[in-house]
């Protein structure tokens, strides 16, 4: 294995950990925002849940970003390299405004915009770009309705129990179990995208034939840098995550991440990379719905969207221009 | 007879699972049919509620 193979996984795993710290968020913000757990104690649980994934799910997600996103043939040193500072550079720039924004299209619209600076649009897979594609629109659309759908069952099961205080307890022991369930879905999907990026980066190299699946080292790593990353998440997007989109009790911190963790469980069982951050953002404003549309606050819930419109075009273009030097000096 | 907002977001959310129907591969086009059912049965629940809740009301608007 060549320095340069070693600094480029050593970066992808850097990625990993990075998206962990940003959508630490995701994983946490309601059960803090709940206060079913101190943000210390929350870090914890999903840094956990997120490292004991790999225990549980296949790698699918993981061959659907090193074969179905940019043709096999283009990847080189040099592309996974801007690939992953587009991605990275993206990540920076929204954690630094507080957007709750995707890591995972980050990666993907990063990988082909270095993709196509290296090789022209012909790079692209465009079977699996579009399978992607549709699933940034289903999946928090997945998540909403879920959601709101299990609101409701609860409701329709505990309405007549008038304690409210009691109710709001056992809900909130339920929701470490809810919590866990969306880090280990969470876990699963973003762990596995560094997973396909390490895959294809050792495929280009010939360090692993063509039709290999992962090897196990690269998911152990690939989870223990995500859950270090979760384990020292930032705390600016759990703000808006937490609060900003709607006001939540345990119960509908519950049903969200239940909603969001069988929308993940599924993806990633379907080799599907989708946006934790999309995911969990749809079911929690499902769960708003169930009050009324104007217990969602639009106009955060407005910005999320931009940012995710803007998160594909924005990681490629970065990545397009930062392989620009990689290849002249090539 | 007024409908509120909620049973036309949820329309508007089984119309958006339609359209992706086209674009979405055959194998995964049972989770835009099955999301846009869902998202069909809660506008149709909602309006009801709604109808319902207005008829119902004084016309005062008072409870």
């Amino acid at each position: 294995m060549s320095i340069a193979v070693v600094i480029i996984i050593a970066i992808a795993l850097a990625f990993d950990f990075f998206n962990g710290f940003h959508d630490a968020a995701n994983s946490i913000a309601t059960v803090v925002s709940t206060r079913v757990l101190s943000p210390r104690q929350a870090v914890a649980w999903a840094a956990f849940f997120n490292f004991a994934a790999f225990l549980i799910f296949g790698t699918a997600v993981a061959a659907t970003i090193a074969k179905d996103v940019v043709d096999p043939e283009v990847f080189s040193n040099g592309v996974i390299f801007a690939g992953l500072l587009g991605a990275i550079a993206w990540d920076v720039i929204t954690w630094y405004v507080g957007l709750p924004t995707s890591s995972s299209h980050a990666l993907v619209g990063a990988m082909s915009g270095a993709a196509v600076a290296s090789a022209g649009w012909s790079a692209l897979v465009t079977g699996g770009l579009q399978k992607i594609a549709v699933f940034i629109v289903l999946s928090p659309i997945i998540g909403l309705l879920l959601a709101f759908t299990l609101m409701v069952i609860v409701y329709w099961v505990f309405h007549r129990n008038h304690k409210v205080d009691g109710l709001n307890r056992r809900f909130r022991r339920v929701q470490l179990i809810s919590a866990a369930a969306f880090s280990l879905g969470h876990g699963a999907n973003d762990a596995q995208k560094t997973m396909g990026v390490i895959l294809a980066l050792l495929i280009a190299n010939g360090i692993v034939p063509k039709d290999s699946g992962v090897p196990l080292w690269v998911v152990l790593s690939a989870h223990t840098a995500i859950g270090l990353g979760t384990l020292f998440g930032g705390w600016r997007i759990v703000h808006t995550m937490g609060s900003k989109i709607t006001k939540l009790q345990p119960v509908g911190g519950m049903c969200a991440e239940t909603a969001a963790a069988a929308t993940l469980f599924f993806t990633a069982h379907a080799g599907i990379p989708v946006s934790t951050t999309h995911t969990i953002t749809g079911a929690i404003v499902g769960v708003g719905t169930t009050q009324r549309l104007a217990a969602v606050r639009w106009g955060v819930a407005g910005k999320v969207v931009w940012a995710w419109v803007l998160t594909i075009p924005g990681a490629f273009v970065i990545a397009y221009f930062a392989y620009l030097p990689v290849k002249a000096l090539t | 007879m007024r409908i509120g907002r909620r049973p036309l977001f949820f329309l508007a959310t089984a119309l958006v699972c339609v359209l992706m129907i086209p674009p979405t591969p055959n194998e995964f086009r049972w989770v835009n049919i099955s999301m846009a059912a869902l998202a069909l049965f809660w506008a149709i629940l909602l309006g009801i509620e709604d109808v319902v809740t207005h008829r119902d009301r004084p016309p005062n608007g008072r409870r």
